[in-house]
């Protein structure tokens, strides 16, 4: 069949980014994305918090809002002590949001949507809260594997279960991102897809038609918009979560 | 489609764990049916805990 067809992957493939020096250090267009959602993040911070007036305008409330938004996250789901975390929950949240928003542009790269950058975030969250869990307990921390008040003879089950729930955290916490957000740029690139292969193949009616999958990404992108917040904002309670358990074992 | 994660990735662990296991200890392919039992339990587990299910734990 000749004409346009739906090549819904292809808007993942790496590239090389920042012209021959980029070429010559394997510098991938997902790397220039990346600079890019730490820069963004670096400068609205820069510009919000030049003024540090008491009434914040427009930047610093921006600012000031997503801080306390981690802040209280933090204090409600880690306890008094998760403040030593905040930075660690900012940093990671501010990334991956940035990421994803930047990703819903045309032309930008969603680095969001590639599992080696979401599992090596989730091994990243994974280590460290397994780190902080033996820091603070010592070897008690194994304790955390052998849920309390069931009978000696079943222990021998229940600790394999127990340990590869744990083991699985990295998985489920990589997978639903990256799924997430690949899931949402397929669907766009295939409802645009509809709309060449419509109007390819119906002529003016088909142009027309096509108003129908062009409606449709207009909503997606409002819903789009919904889970590259949401996913975000899952990924850092969920490493809140984590280092709840390492820190209080429960 | 975040509960659905839960359980496949326990899974995934379960199995690949027996799969290394049957290559360490070259007993192919029991350690890894024996897993898979064993995940379906650690993913019903991490369900439970995901869905705010209270489990003693």
């Amino acid at each position: 069949m000749a004409g346009p067809t739906i090549d819904a992957l292809g808007q993942f493939s790496l590239t090389t980014g920042l012209g021959n020096l980029g070429r010559a250090v394997n510098f991938t267009n997902s790397n220039e994305a990346m600079l890019g959602a730490a820069a963004v993040i670096v400068a609205v911070f820069a510009l919000g918090l030049k003024s540090k007036a008491l009434v914040p305008g427009r930047a610093q409330s921006l600012v000031e809002m997503l801080y306390e938004f981690v802040h209280n996250m933090c204090v409600d789901t880690i306890g008094e002590e998760g403040l030593r975390f905040f930075p660690l929950v900012f940093t990671i949240f501010s990334f991956i949001l940035l990421g994803n928003l930047l990703g819903l542009f045309p032309y930008f790269f969603a680095f969001t949507s590639h599992i080696a950058v979401t599992l090596a975030l989730a091994l990243f969250v994974f280590v460290f809260s397994t780190g902080v869990g033996f820091y603070t307990h010592g070897f008690k921390f194994l304790k955390f594997f052998v849920p309390s008040g069931v009978p000696t003879w079943l222990l021998p089950l229940l600790v394999p279960i127990e340990i590869i729930s744990y083991l699985s955290r990295p998985v489920s916490l990589s997978v639903r991102l990256f799924a997430n957000m690949t899931a949402g740029h397929v669907m766009w690139e295939v409802f645009a897809g509809f709309m060449l292969l419509l109007t390819a193949s119906l002529g003016v009616v088909g142009a027309f038609a096509s108003v129908v999958p062009l409606s449709l990404n207009v909503a997606l992108a409002a819903l789009e918009l919904l889970v590259a917040g949401l996913q975000a904002y899952v990924f850092a309670i969920l490493t809140c979560l984590y280092l709840h358990d390492a820190v209080h074992m429960h | 489609m975040r509960l659905g994660v839960e359980m496949v990735a326990a899974m995934v662990i379960a199995v690949v764990i027996g799969w290394g296991l049957d290559k360490l200890f070259h007993t192919s392919p029991w350690l890894m049916i024996l897993m898979v039992p064993v995940g379906m339990v650690a993913g019903l587990r991490n369900l439970l805990r995901a869905s705010g299910g209270k489990t003693g734990g």
